[in-house]
């Protein structure tokens, strides 16, 4: 308690104030440039913080952290273009909202979203670490093969309309994440002969092509038409109801966000797909998702910002990283002499401390500097399209090149963006290309290893209790919607007969 | 406009937390990178240039080093390079610029040095699997005669561990388990990994299956779940779980115990003369590379090896410093490639 206490005297400090507001303007923005990422933003600063005190540089590694994951979501609001892939839900309902010309509703409602799971998350992180903690360690490699089979089950539900078509994406994006060495020979599969293909494709490059260049070519068909149109952005104000409607929702997404982030290996993208179907599953206006449903900006948001403090959680408590973030957070912890794991807590109580109140005050000063990046933000929809436009190819190649400093994935950038253009048009969902190519990777790693593992008694990983319960999700995750949707069939069927009947 | 100013407002604060953060560096000195952002405060970039002024005039006096990190930045190799760079500068009296570029299991950055101009001025990053790249990996333009070796400066070791669960205890246990059917966690196909167990199993005549993770944190993980029953990861990676309980450290890998962790014995002192395995990092240049320039790379890096206060951030950083000279160099590095290549070719299925 004591040691709690500490760590809100030395937050308030003003030196570490201004650490915070500061570490959440840079990450806001790298989360918001297509191309830049949260984990971009951490590991650029790492070096910087090495001249800090270990409490200040955390605190300022939390807010870039928590800034980044937030700032993905406000282009995605307004342009439709995540600016992380954690933000391609937000974007599907987003862009919808802006149409309607409620693109400060929509706003509003990221950033709110985003604080409550951020904040709610940071106090699990403070509150229930270690029993959180005793959860990942139970998670092994068969659990996390199931998490991502259960995370490919969200593609039915993305491509409800054309369920055939949506498959086929998914299944061609599976192979794709294939492409590079084998994770047990290091075989290189694929590659033809390209030293850059060894290691796979990147997938950040192709998700920048995916979801920015199309909307630039969308933007050029039709270069001035719709400009006067779409300049609204209407009151940032909510609706009381919006809250009220949502508050179940929130708390869910961030539950499994948090559970997510404790989960190596999967983060905030996941997490907010995941917790974007939930929401549809559960919800009473399914048919809304797609054309600008509030409830599915929610759950995303505290979705991808639940993860935030949910995978600080193994690395404090045991050392393991639980996101790419938190693998360079663990970095710059050693550094400073600040070694994760049990003897934290007890020898560096007071730097532990700071972080985590730090990291729930970041959560908080989330709204207001989010809100302020919101209203700067939305003039965005009044630059004309063909400004903007080229504004969106420069970042996206700049981003793209960054990432890696290589050419090639340039170039696979803009392969991955006239694909996409042609799915685009030709009504091909390009969100279960995402979720392939973000979990087939994982997928195959947990898979092989768990074969090695139960070697010629395969059956055995359903003696996992954590396994069976998963696997049994998956199964109902995968089934659920045909049910649903033969059952609506059933009724249509029903309701015909009776009117031929009259 | 109001909103305008109080952006304005709140980057000019931004700012002056950096320059408080900046004017640290005389209380804590211990890491201090050029790498840093251009934020870096005016003060900083003139105290850098004074040392530059009171350095000797070498080769490298004033001039501005790319030195090639082919992995990404926070990891192990970009954490040491940057600190050894950090110490070079003042050394050297010159700027090195650090540069990652990562892809292709280190391949793409490699290759960028061996097309780059051979005039002392380009660096990267090498250790031990890297000049057998062209065997490993397919597409790679590169072969071991293409870079000139300059030299080491730390070799980390591994800490074998075992599972709670397994009830191994020591050395002699855990190769009573070394039946071919106890699973051995790798970090990483054809990393260091696989050849420490090659040559562990050859000292010891035993065998293990071979488990295949990505990234040493992940082996540490299923060690403690008991799904792993041995690891090797490296010491810094090791340390946290040792202390929680939660794995049994058997043996350190290289010749002598660790500093940070001194009650671990070697795997020579158990009974196995002479074994060592160590990832190496070290520095190479393009080939055709002024000796003379490479020579005094080599020579500010041995220096910088002695410094103590280096010394204390490598150990806080996990890095066990380890120096071979550029002549020295020459001949580990020949027959580092040779050794690896045999390993290789004895043991895949290609």
């Amino acid at each position: 308690m004591e040691n709690i206490m500490l760590g809100f005297a030395n937050v308030f400090q003003p030196n570490n104030l201004l650490v915070c507001i500061g570490g959440l303007f840079v990450g806001i923005l790298f989360g918001a440039l297509p191309g830049f990422s949260a984990t971009m933003a951490v590991a650029i600063f790492v070096p910087f913080t090495y001249v800090m005190e270990p409490g200040a540089a955390l605190l300022l590694l939390s807010a870039l952290y928590c800034g980044g994951v937030f700032g993905g979501s406000i282009p995605a609001v307004l342009v439709g273009i995540p600016g992380t892939p954690a933000s391609a839900p937000t974007a599907l309902e987003g862009k919808a909202l802006v149409k309607k010309g409620e693109a400060g509703r929509a706003l509003n409602l990221v950033t709110m979203a985003s604080c409550f799971g951020g904040f709610v998350s940071s106090v699990a992180l403070l509150v229930c670490a270690p029993l959180l903690a005793k959860i990942a360690k139970m998670v092994g490699q068969p659990e996390q093969m199931f998490v991502a089979i259960f995370g490919l089950s969200v593609v039915v539900m993305l491509s409800q309309e054309n369920l055939f078509k949506g498959l086929m994406v998914a299944i061609i994006s599976l192979l794709l994440a294939t492409f590079g060495q084998d994770p047990v020979e290091g075989f290189p599969r694929f590659t033809f002969g390209f030293s850059q293909l060894t290691g796979g494709f990147s997938v950040v490059p192709v998700l920048i092509g995916l979801f920015s260049l199309p909307e630039v070519f969308k933007m050029l068909e039709d270069p001035l038409g719709k400009m006067a149109e779409s300049g609204k952005v209407g009151s940032l104000k909510l609706k009381l109801t919006d809250i009220t409607h949502n508050i179940v929702n929130a708390v869910r997404s961030t539950i499994i966000g948090v559970c997510v982030g404790i989960i190596p290996a999967a983060g905030p993208d996941i997490a907010a797909f995941l917790c974007y179907n939930e929401a549809k599953k559960a919800s009473k206006e399914p048919e809304k998702f797609g054309n600008g449903s509030p409830e599915g900006i929610v759950a995303a948001e505290a979705g991808n910002n639940g993860v935030t403090g949910g995978s600080l959680i193994p690395l404090l408590t045991l050392g393991i990283p639980g996101s790419a973030p938190a693998a360079i957070f663990l970095g710059a912890m050693i550094i400073h002499g600040v070694r994760p794991g049990p003897t934290l807590f007890t020898q560096h109580a007071e730097t532990v401390y700071t972080m985590i109140i730090g990291f729930a005050l970041i959560n908080l000063l989330m709204y207001f500097v989010g809100m302020l990046f919101c209203k700067c933000g939305s003039l965005i929809l009044v630059i004309p399209k063909s400004i903007l436009a080229t504004v969106i190819v420069v970042l996206a190649v700049v981003g793209t090149f960054a990432t890696n400093k290589n050419m090639f994935d340039v170039f696979v950038m803009f392969g991955a963006g006239i694909i996409g253009y042609l799915m685009l048009r030709n009504d091909f969902p390009t969100s279960p290309v995402a979720l392939a190519l973000l979990l087939g990777t994982n997928m195959e790693k947990s898979m092989s290893l768990t074969r090695t593992m139960y070697e010629g008694e395969l059956y055995m990983v359903f003696s996992r209790p954590l396994a069976a319960a998963l696997a049994a999700f998956t199964i109902f995750s995968f089934v659920f919607p045909l049910v649903k949707m033969a059952r609506e069939r059933k009724k249509k069927a029903a309701q015909s007969t009776e009117q031929r009947g009259e | 406009m109001k909103r305008k100013s109080l952006a304005l407002l709140l980057a000019a604060v931004l700012a002056l937390g950096m320059t408080g953060c900046g004017s640290d560096k005389t209380s804590a000195p211990q890491v201090s990178s050029q790498q840093a952002p251009a934020e870096n405060d005016a003060a900083g970039e003139e105290a850098d240039s004074a040392d530059t002024a009171a350095s000797g005039d070498g080769f490298y006096a004033g001039k501005t080093v790319e030195m090639i990190v082919p992995w990404g930045a926070g990891g192990g190799a970009d954490t040491a390079c940057r600190l050894v760079c950090s110490y070079m500068e003042k050394e050297l009296g010159c700027t090195i610029v650090i540069n990652n570029v990562t892809g292709g299991g280190g391949s793409i950055g490699l290759a960028q040095l061996t097309d780059a101009d051979a005039d002392g001025l380009t660096y990267a990053y090498f250790a031990n699997t890297d000049s057998n790249g062209d065997i490993m990996l397919e597409g790679v333009p590169y072969t071991v005669d293409d870079f000139a070796p300059v030299c080491k400066f730390a070799a980390d070791p591994h800490i074998i561990l075992a599972s709670n669960a397994s009830g191994i205890k020591d050395l002699d246990g855990m190769i009573a388990a070394g039946d071919g059917n106890t699973l051995w966690g790798i970090g990483g196909a054809w990393t260091h990994w696989d050849f420490l167990k090659l040559e562990f199993e050859e000292a010891t005549g035993t065998s293990y299956k071979r488990l295949v993770y990505d990234g040493g944190a992940a082996v540490i993980t299923d060690i403690m779940n008991g799904d792993c029953t041995v690891g090797t990861p490296f010491v810094s990676e090791a340390l946290s779980a040792i202390d929680a309980g939660e794995a049994v450290p058997i043996a350190i890998t290289s010749a002598e115990r660790n500093e940070a962790c001194p009650d671990i014995p070697t795997v020579a002192e158990l009974g196995y003369d002479g074994f060592e395995s160590t990832m190496w990092r070290g520095f190479v240049a393009p080939v055709g590379t002024p000796e003379d320039a490479m020579r005094e790379f080599a020579e500010a890096v041995g220096t910088v090896c002695e410094n103590e206060e280096f010394q204390q951030a490598a150990v806080q950083a996990g890095i066990t410093v380890d120096y071979t000279d550029y002549d020295s160099f020459q001949t580990f590095y020949k027959e580092n490639h040779e050794s690896v290549k045999e390993y290789y070719e004895s043991n895949s299925d290609m």
